[in-house]
């Protein structure tokens, strides 16, 4: 038997083309089943999972202890507190670190070098040390990514997460710093970002939880950290296995024109793409999985066929990697066949639609978001009011709920407009939830 | 047992009439097995197995068979790529290979045909069978059915493959003497098994024996039907043509599949009259669970001289209607060469359109005693 869990692989497409088209989607839907060895419910505290399937956990949180983390000083007492938490709820024989981000990034926690597994008494003393953390420097995410990443080498084959909570801009190196470095750290571990308070760039920290595969949030009110530290820390020793690819075969000729993770969230991967032995062959990393289900909206381009042919216009594959190369967990096909019958060819797959749909919404929000800063209304209205109609139609209430506070019904036209004046958290908060998704229904 | 060297001279088709006249009533017809490729073949009258593997020479070809196993692996069509994975899918340029079913050629040298998939559909749901039998007497009768599956029901493809060999099987069995069951027998004005040649009025024979194999072929397609198939269980059209029984020919038809006689002299004529209005392409009659049992068309056709019969689907005649035409088309290579004349009329109908499955069997007229193994 397999140390990893079951895979359901199942491919939404309509396969079939109109003359000339050379444009294929599918939806890829992947669910990976309880483990033998864990489980998927939220474990309790200090609860003992680890070696029981072989796995390794390794948890790096990171706080930022820039000098703005006391103004006001909840921030940082929600932070030590939110930390602690997340340590107390790490599963036994889980390998941990706490690291002090400021311009640099100094682990706190352990500081002998070599990482500790998780029990009583390193508990009591990751904790110790969270208690002395004071705020006092710069913000730079890319030398923190940079520990964590270092942090991380040791332990090649573990499952390997990331939480990172700042305050404010990355201010104290450049943008192609924090570029390289959340380049380097593609597919070695996943992350978790949260931003707190008002200060911190939702797109900033959004390139990074995107690029490691993992959520970002928003923290308005400093009591609610704890709470969202446990969650993450469940979440993330609830992985069952670490590294998992989907591995995607296209013919000769054809381009691959994205492949994005689309529900729960939405992330591109299209640029994560890892060449393989065959140059029809590349790997998007998908990071670690724990019973959860997924799903990738993929677009190839390939040359059109004669009406009645088909062809294969990609070949997916769920491949774990490990020490031993690659363990394949799943495959299936897309398709292609070019018909006259346009019957055939105009059908609408529900789900592929309904994940153009998402895509369409968070980029209207994003867009409309970006207008309504600027002062451009009309656009922001523009945009607002057809992500409020994607919204609507697709059952995405959140984000309704969202929208309203930015925007106001137009008593002339009864129709949704952008307001001038928006807080800024309100706006910040749709910014983070526009690229949540809600599954499709099952057709 | 060998076949007499003279029998190569007198088989010759540019003097049939003479052919047939003088050929020994005896005379072995020599075959390729189609199942194994014993090439030594002979069905002695009354003999209905390979002596080779032991397959039933019952059995028509259909050109849906299995592949030899010696043969090569073939390039992709598309690309020239030499790898084609497990599913038929090129690794290179992903192309789906043709199906079998995409392109089936049968060449037994007294009859040959092609099924194509054409141009416009997903899939071939034409079939046909073919294959010459020996009756009793030692007359060679070739056998060939054409049927169409009506695009409209469930498994088409499915309907005529079934409908062809359930027909073409009792067709070849009945020719060649043996038991046939029903009422062929009766039908046949008396005289022992119901064949064609051992019936004593042959013809009325060979027309039992087609009304006989259109009902098998309907009871054949009838039983594929199942609950899920809401209301539009597997059908499909009908035709078929005992060539020389008794001299002449013997067509059955239900639908629009069609057969001609083609030749040389002016004589070229349809045979068969559709089921269908004029220019419609709502066939009136067909075989299946809904086909309501009808009454096939039988009927029988004394050639004027030497020429070819032609079995067909519309996929053809679709593009080319005129008797005239099609001779002209197809003869005079049709006579000895009637594979070559087979593909030269399927990619007529390719390259006008090629809108729906195309299927040409053709069977040269006179048949001779004996025939050269295929290839």
């Amino acid at each position: 038997m397999s140390q990893y869990p079951n895979f359901a692989f199942e491919i939404n497409q309509n396969e079939f083309l109109a003359a000339g088209v050379r444009e294929v989607h599918a939806v890829v839907t992947l669910t990976a089943a309880p483990g033998a060895g864990g489980s998927s419910a939220p474990q309790a505290y200090g609860s003992s999972a680890a070696g029981a399937s072989g796995k390794d956990n390794v948890e790096v949180i990171i706080i930022d202890c820039s000098g703005s983390m006391d103004y006001p000083r909840t921030k940082m007492m929600a932070a030590k507190e939110a930390t602690r938490v997340a340590i107390d709820t790490l599963t036994d024989g889980a390998y941990f670190a706490v690291v002090a981000g400021t311009e640099g990034a100094r682990v706190v926690y352990p500081t002998g070098g070599h990482l500790l597994r998780a029990d009583y008494q390193t508990r009591a003393q990751a904790k110790d040390a969270v208690s002395r953390l004071a705020a006092n420097g710069g913000t730079a995410m890319g030398r923190w990514l940079a520990q964590a990443n270092r942090i991380f080498d040791a332990h090649p084959h573990a499952i390997k997460h990331a939480i990172l909570l700042t305050d404010g801009k990355d201010e104290s190196e450049t943008p192609a710093d924090l570029a390289r470095a959340i380049q380097s750290s593609i597919g070695n571990f996943t992350a978790d970002c949260r931003g707190i308070g008002e200060d911190w760039e939702v797109g900033e920290l959004r390139k990074i939880s995107e690029a490691l595969l993992g959520s970002v949030g928003i923290i308005r009110e400093p009591a609610r950290l704890a709470e969202d530290f446990r969650e993450m820390t469940v979440n993330s020793m609830g992985k069952e296995v670490a590294d998992v690819a989907l591995r995607l075969w296209a013919p000769k000729g054809a381009v691959v024109r994205y492949v994005k993770q689309v529900s729960p969230t939405l992330a591109d991967l299209t640029g994560m793409r890892i060449p393989g032995d065959n140059p029809l062959t590349g790997d998007y990393p998908t990071g670690a999985w724990g019973a959860e289900t997924r799903e990738y909206h993929i677009c190839v381009e390939v040359e059109p066929g004669n009406i009645g042919q088909e062809k294969l216009a990609g070949r997916v594959q769920l491949v774990a990697k490990d020490s031993g190369g690659a363990t394949l967990l799943g495959e299936d096909k897309i398709r292609a066949v070019w018909t006259e019958d346009e019957d055939l060819s105009t059908r609408i797959n529900g789900r592929v639609a309904h994940y153009t749909g998402q895509a369409e919404m968070a980029q209207a929000i994003q867009e409309g978001l970006d207008a309504q800063k600027a002062g451009d209304l009309d656009t922001a209205t523009a945009r607002l009011g057809r992500a409020m109609d994607l919204a609507v139609e697709s059952g995405h209430e959140d984000t309704v709920k969202m929208l309203r506070k930015v925007t106001e019904v137009d008593p002339a036209t009864s129709k949704v407009r952008a307001k001038a004046k928006v807080d800024k958290g309100d706006a910040m908060e749709l910014d983070v939830v526009s690229t949540k998704t809600v599954r499709a229904k099952r057709s | 047992m060998t076949r007499p060297d003279t029998a190569l001279e007198s088989s010759s088709a540019t003097e049939p009439d003479t052919a047939l006249e003088e050929a020994d009533p005896a005379m072995p017809l020599h075959l390729a097995c189609p199942n194994c490729g014993a090439t030594d073949l002979v069905t002695d009258a009354g003999s209905r197995f390979c002596e080779e593997c032991g397959y039933a020479l019952a059995e028509p070809v259909t050109g849906e068979e299995e592949p030899a196993a010696t043969d090569a692996p073939r390039a992709c069509v598309s690309c020239g790529g030499t790898e084609i994975d497990a599913e038929g899918y090129c690794t290179d340029c992903g192309d789906l290979q043709p199906r079998r079913r995409d392109r089936m050629e049968v060449d037994l040298r007294v009859v040959a045909g092609i099924s194509d998939r054409g141009l416009r559909h997903h899939r071939n749901e034409d079939s046909m069978a073919l294959r010459p039998a020996v009756t009793p007497d030692g007359r060679t009768v070739v056998v060939a059915v054409v049927c169409d599956g009506v695009s409209s029901s469930e498994r088409p493809d499915e309907a005529s493959a079934a409908a062809v060999s359930a027909a073409a099987r009792l067709l070849l069995t009945g020719v060649a003497g043996g038991e046939v069951g029903g009422d062929v027998g009766d039908e046949g004005g008396g005289g022992g098994g119901g064949g064609v040649g051992g019936v004593p009025g042959g013809r009325l024979g060979a027309e039992a024996l087609t009304a006989q194999a259109v009902r098998t072929a309907d009871e054949a397609v009838a039983a594929l039907s199942r609950d899920s198939d809401h209301g539009n269980p597997p059908a499909c059209t009908f035709v078929s043509a005992l060539v020389g029984a008794e001299g002449g020919v013997t067509v059955g038809w239900l639908g629009d599949s069609r057969a001609y006689w083609l030749d040389a002299d002016g004589g070229s004529r349809q045979l068969t009259r559709d089921d269908a209005e004029e220019g419609s392409h709502a066939i009136e009659a067909w075989l299946g669970d809904d086909s309501g049992a009808p009454e096939p068309h039988v009927l029988s056709f004394d050639p004027p001289g030497p020429g070819v019969v032609l079995v067909c689907s519309d996929g053809l005649w679709n593009y080319v209607d005129a008797a005239s035409d099609l001779a002209a088309l197809a003869l005079p290579q049709a006579a000895t060469e009637p594979m070559a004349a087979a593909a030269r009329l399927v990619r007529t109908a390719l390259d006008a359109g090629g809108h729906d499955n195309i299927t040409a069997v053709l069977v040269p007229y006179p048949v001779p005693a004996s025939a050269e193994p295929a290839a």
